[in-house]
């Protein structure tokens, strides 16, 4: 049987229908956010992170139905709505091979979010506790650190 | 040499589509009419196959096929085996592993394609479950296959061990035993085969050797290679795990593509790619090394078992190398190497960063710690005293080469790291330090054995308005190859790094370049698309002369404009030069070709010129041992890198970094579960690897002396960062704990336990 | 299959009194990897997450209540008070999984999962805290430790809905350590954990509370070593005997993820070296 799901997608208003017990992660991939990647479908990589109602979640360990009425942001919001954390991964060299990069963006620009409300300086620590849940297997992480760093200092200077 | 674009650290070709999620990854791919493909596989590690129940898997809706081994008929070949006819698609009698197949089906959803795998049943008499490469080697062991449980083979003879074991003061006589690794990049394999009206096919995926899927499945299909169009999506990650198993889900996708007439997509989940794809190799390492008092090695002598698993794959070329990485950037007047093969129940060994040399250097590097500590000098003296230089004939029979960087690396980490410092104490009682160093010489390119596969082309094509194209036989597999060709295309050709784009890797496009391993990509096809961008340059040059009335010798284009040399006027912009070589039919593509020198090599006694070029590299590893968890923390990685000189400096940077953290989650965390030839660990939730929380800091130093063959003097860079992690931080954790460590990975359990060993 | 998502407790309570088999579902990060390895086939769900949100509040005993739903996020961000009076539970909150899996994970999922391995379990457990399970017919409260059975057994009755949690105030100054072990700093199992409390006055032992996870078919409360403990003075042989006797306490098994024995060992350190701790 489908179910209707009212969501807003990325600031845009949307009816999904869906089976009954749908994964979010597929529901968002059949409608075309292929930017929500499947690393290992048990809550254990961040590759499918979105953000909902503000808040980070792994989109392969929650039904669609659950999401009525959310907010859900994706990388594609972020990459539109937050340049200069993008700028900043790829001029840090954190992008490798790029599977884990939708969902690094999505917790990063939420971390981002947070702290320029509390408008303090992001330290080492703070990016690591709020990024231990995505995997990344390419860079070390090294990068990833230094980019949000710079992007949070950036940030910190224009507010 | 000062150049324009190499050494700089422009952004990534790739890295905007990637952050921004527009990349489009092989199950990112729209596709109407598509199928999905799932397989199902054998319920037990040896067996008998009697015969396959599939009824009820055809009698699900949305189903459209079904196939077992007989349903292949004369039409395809049953075999998929990377080296040796060994691994069938579809079993037939024998079950040798729980990743042989039973039956593929083709599907409307992943989700159907899945549920009818699940409902195959099979009918099997179990077989006794070979659970070690010694069990295998044993008498009486069951055979996997006719010829016996020994795969394969290889050798160093290079002096007299045994004359030397009987006259040297010194002999260190261990056994090392290393676990396997899964590559976890974050993309598991994907491919979708899609068939051509005309009996061509089109087959895309996750993969770092193009023109070895095309070959396997123009085995299977019984296809001309012609016909057959294999290109690199884009790829989530290989770390060699991507170099031979996409074979096996490209053959199945496109044997159900050809019998539906639709395109199939086989996108595995976590659990299969970690159940069923390629591994490290497990390995048993047997070393005896003699020396003098003064601590000169003068014999060498190792056992290496590689445990294979069911099915050869390409584990003798991974073996090669680690029988030639068995003696490192040592002299030794006597070495002795035998690395066995063995057919076992157990995972699948295959290609993984570093290709055998990290298991054999893990081995090498403690003994010479060991050795230290007995004649009484540190762990930088005793190597100084033997690493080799210049004109000395190696232990595998080459002369060292005249750049030799061996010992350079050495000296700079006893300068730049505190490994020959005084330790400072913690505060907490139950946190143990240590420090501890390990060297290694890398093989940059293909072993000599290999040699076939060396050559590498590529495609050059300048467009009238200015733009480059530029396609490899290489593969973007998120290292940044192609940043690198482009870089190398920008330099050649004297135009911005902006101008160049560089296309997926496609077989229809480049002769067949080998596959993307080795660290041999910036080297091979960097020099191949140096090779085509000075031809093309050549004939822009020429055409330019003709125009102008200049000689061609007297222009040059640089900056993006055809510049007169000794003034430096600009006479054209790079466009309007284009646009002219077109108009006067100048062929505007140009192929370029690179190939190293023919290898002299004698497989009988491994001797002879192994490779073509070396990367040395030192690490040097500081950490902090829990006594009360027996947790390893790696604090701090120093990274000491011979890398000829740096194409893209943040690239190479970024590979070091994710080699470390790789290596030292093999070292201290990551380990196959192995039951009775199941992994009991396929996921990710029990298969460990590390987070952000779990990273050293990493200090990297490199040492930049151009290589005369490389492409403005570059050598390759993805391997080494890995293969010296794991012995450093071994050497660290002996340090730490003052007892031997013998065994990786050092896992909590296993430093418990060594603590308590008295 | 049927998805319900009740909007308030009393639609909650009849629908799960009128679908007593159906698996009621909060934050989805333990039910979906059951879902994946088959744990979980062909089921129904009352989902719980379409209910109003509910605050903690603490009673006029200065009991801390906690409403079922609430995550393990935002126990871990832990308001002062929480962080102050009790630390157990903020400290197992935020070894829960990720941030990603914070966000989701309730602490009715999380005691109700009845695994010995959950960390926000462990951390509540030296607090004797109660749950309350309500159903149609009313409310009822237990203590945890007969709440928890066995291993993803509880007392739950198949119509009941575990409403809350409630924590008594711990004494004043008392001393809390929470320790687990894995093979990687964060995103990890618990392969043995432990949460203290301990109170020393004038150098006796006046209360003490103490849990091991992981170690045992539930979430452990290890008695025997807090009947050695209670009362005594801490020395350096007391220490010794404490940590041996809950070397022999704990029951662990061996698994994919370590040896019983590795386990023993570890229990053992971390309670002497806790000990030690609070000892100065």
């Amino acid at each position: 049987m489908k179910v209707d799901v009212h969501v807003t997608v990325n600031g845009r208003p949307t009816i999904w229908q869906v089976e009954d017990g749908e994964r979010l992660l597929d529901t968002l991939r059949k409608n075309g956010h292929t930017e929500v990647k499947e690393g290992c479908g048990g809550g254990e990589c961040g590759a499918c992170t979105v953000a909902l109602n503000g808040e980070i979640i792994c989109s392969c360990c929650a039904f669609t139905q659950q999401v009525e009425g959310a907010d859900i942001v994706t990388a594609a919001w972020v990459a539109e709505h937050n340049p200069a954390l993008i700028d900043s991964l790829v001029n840090h060299n954190a992008v490798q091979c790029g599977f884990c990069t939708p969902g690094v963006v999505v917790a990063a620009d939420n971390l981002l979010k947070k702290c320029t409300c509390n408008r303090h300086k992001l330290g080492t620590k703070e990016i690591k506790d709020n990024m231990e849940g995505n995997i990344c297997r390419c860079t070390g992480y090294i990068k990833i650190i230094e980019a949000i760093a710079a992007a949070a200092e950036e940030e910190r200077h224009e507010v | 040499m000062k150049f324009d674009v190499v050494g700089t650290s422009p952004v990534r070709l790739d890295a905007y589509d990637k952050a921004t999620g527009k990349s489009r990854y092989t199950d990112d791919e729209p596709l109407p009419g598509v199928l999905y493909g799932a397989i199902a596989f054998s319920p037990v590690s040896h067996g008998l196959l009697k015969s396959v129940d599939v009824s009820k898997a055809k009698a699900l809706p949305g189903v459209v096929k079904v196939m077992v081994a007989a349903d292949l008929g004369d039409k395809y070949a049953n075999n998929i085996g990377a080296v040796r006819a060994d691994q069938p698609l579809l079993a037939y009698d024998h079950l040798r592993w729980r990743g042989d197949r039973l039956a593929i089906i083709a599907a409307e959803s992943p989700e159907i394609a899945r549920k009818a795998a699940s409902l195959v049943t099979a009918e099997i008499e179990e077989l006794p479950v070979i659970h070690t490469s010694e069990e295998a080697l044993a008498e009486g062991a069951p055979k996997l296959h006719e010829m016996g449980n020994l795969a394969d083979s290889m050798c160093i003879r290079h002096g007299d061990v045994e004359k030397a074991f009987s006259e040297s003061p010194i002999i260190l006589d261990n056994r090392y035993v290393v676990g396997y690794q899964d590559h976890a990049y974050l993309e598991p394999n994907s491919v979708v085969a899609i068939p051509g009206a005309d009996g061509s096919l089109l087959l895309r995926g996750s993969m770092q050797a193009p023109f070895y899927v095309q070959g396997a499945l123009a085995k299977v299909l019984k296809k001309p290679m012609s016909k057959i169009r294999v290109q690199q999506a884009t790829t989530g990650g290989g770390f060699g795990g991507k170099e031979d198993y996409p074979n096996e889900p490209s053959a199945v996708a496109s044997v159900l593509a050809f019998e539906t007439g639709r395109p199939v997509k086989v996108i595995y989940n976590r659990e299969e790619d970690l159940a069923y794809s390629t591994k490290r190799h497990s390995m048993i390492i047997e070393h005896k090394l003699a020396a003098k008092e003064d601590g000169t090695i003068t014999a060498i002598k190792v056992k290496a078992i590689c445990d294979a698993g069911a099915y050869l794959g390409i584990s003798s070329i991974v073996a090669e190398r680690a029988n030639a990485s068995a003696t490192g950037p040592y002299r030794s007047p006597n070495v002795q190497v035998d690395t066995l093969v063995v057919y076992t129940n157990n995972a699948f060994g295959g290609a993984f960063r570093g290709f055998g040399a990290p298991q054999v250097t893990f081995a090498l590097e403690r003994q010479m710690d060991l050795l230290a500590e007995k004649v009484g000098v540190d762990p930088v003296e005793i190597r100084r005293r033997n690493t080799f230089s210049a004109g000395e004939i190696s232990p595998l029979g080459d002369v060292v080469e005249a750049d030799v960087n061996a010992m350079r690396v050495l000296e700079l980490a006893a300068k730049k790291t505190p490994i020959l410092k005084e330790l400072k104490k913690g505060k907490e009682a139950h946190i143990k330090r240590g420090i501890g160093l390990a060297a290694v010489r890398y093989g940059v390119g293909l072993h000599a054995g290999g040699q076939r596969l060396e050559g590498s082309g590529a495609l050059v094509q300048v467009n009238i308005d200015g733009s480059v194209r530029v396609n490899i036989g290489g593969a973007e597999l998120g290292q940044g190859a192609f940043t690198a060709m482009a870089i190398i295309a920008a330099e050649t050709l004297g135009v911005s790094y902006g101008r160049i784009y560089v296309g997926e890797a496609d077989t229809m496009l480049v002769p067949d370049s080998g596959p993307t391993v080795a660290s041999r990509t910036t080297v091979m096809s960097g020099n191949a698309v140096k090779d085509g961008c000075l031809i093309m340059k050549e004939r822009l040059l020429k055409c330019a002369a003709a125009d102008t009335g200049r000689k061609a010798g007297e222009l040059d284009i640089k900056g993006d404009a055809l510049i007169d040399k000794k003034s430096g006027e600009i006479i054209m912009d790079f466009a309007t030069l284009a646009n002219k070589a077109y108009c006067a039919k100048v062929n505007l593509v140009a192929n370029g070709w690179y190939a190293p020198d023919r290898k002299i090599w004698n497989k009988e006694v491994g001797q002879g010129q192994s490779y073509t070029t070396y990367a040395h590299a030192v690490m040097v590893a500081e950490v902090a041992v829990d006594t009360i968890t027996g947790q390893v923390h790696v604090e701090k990685m120093h990274a000491i890198h011979d890398v000829g000189q740096a194409i893209h400096h943040k690239g190479i940077e970024a590979q070091i970094e994710g080699g470390v953290v790789q290596g030292m989650g093999w070292a201290i965390m990551e380990e196959l579960v192995i039951k009775d030839g199941k992994m009991l660990n396929p996921n990710f939730t029990d298969y460990i690897i590390p987070t952000i929380q779990d990273i050293p800091e990493i200090k990297i130093t490199l040492l930049e002396r151009p290589y005369k063959n490389g492409p403005y003097g570059a050598k390759g860079i993805g391997e080494p960062s890995l293969i010296p992690v794991a012995a450093a931080i071994g050497n660290a954790v002996a340090n730490a704990l003052k007892k031997p460590v013998m065994e990786l990975p050092m896992n909590p359990e296993r430093i418990k336990l060594n603590l308590l060993n008295k | 299959m049927a998805f319900l998502r009740p909007q308030s407790r009393e639609e909650l309570l009849n629908a799960i009194h009128e679908h007593p088999g159906y698996i009621m579902v909060a934050g989805a990060t333990d039910v979906w990897p059951k879902i994946r390895r088959g744990a979980i086939k062909d089921a129904d769900f009352i989902d719980l997450t379409a209910m109003p949100r509910l605050e903690p509040y603490c009673d006029a005993q200065g009991a801390l209540h906690l409403p079922g739903s609430i995550t393990a996020g935002r126990i871990a961000a832990g308001g002062d008070k929480m962080c102050k009076k009790w630390p157990l539970l903020v400290e197992g909150a935020r070894h829960v999984g990720s941030p990603q899996i914070r966000n989701r994970a309730t602490i009715a999922g999380n005691i109700c999962t009845a695994s010995p391995c959950a960390d926000m379990t462990t951390g509540l457990t030296p607090y004797n805290p109660e749950v309350k399970l309500s159903s149609l017919a009313g409310s009822r409260q237990l203590p945890l430790r007969e709440f928890l059975t066995g291993p993803g057994r509880t007392a739950r009755a198949a119509d009941e809905w575990l409403e809350e949690v409630i924590l008594p105030l711990p004494p004043e100054g008392v001393f809390s350590k929470f320790c687990k072990t894995g093979r990687r700093n964060a995103l990890i199992i618990a392969v043995a954990s432990m949460a203290l409390n301990i109170l020393i006055k004038k150098g006796k032992i006046e209360h003490i509370a103490l849990a091991f996870g992981s170690v045992a078919p539930t979430v452990l409360r290890a008695q025997k070593v807090e009947e050695f403990l209670l009362g005594k003075e801490l020395s350096a042989a007391i220490i010794e005997e404490a940590a041996a006797i809950a070397y022999n306490e704990v029951k662990p098994i061996n698994d994919q993820r370590a040896t019983a024995e590795y386990r023993r060992q570890v229990c053992r350190d971390f309670l002497a070296a806790a000990l030690e701790e609070a000892a100065q």
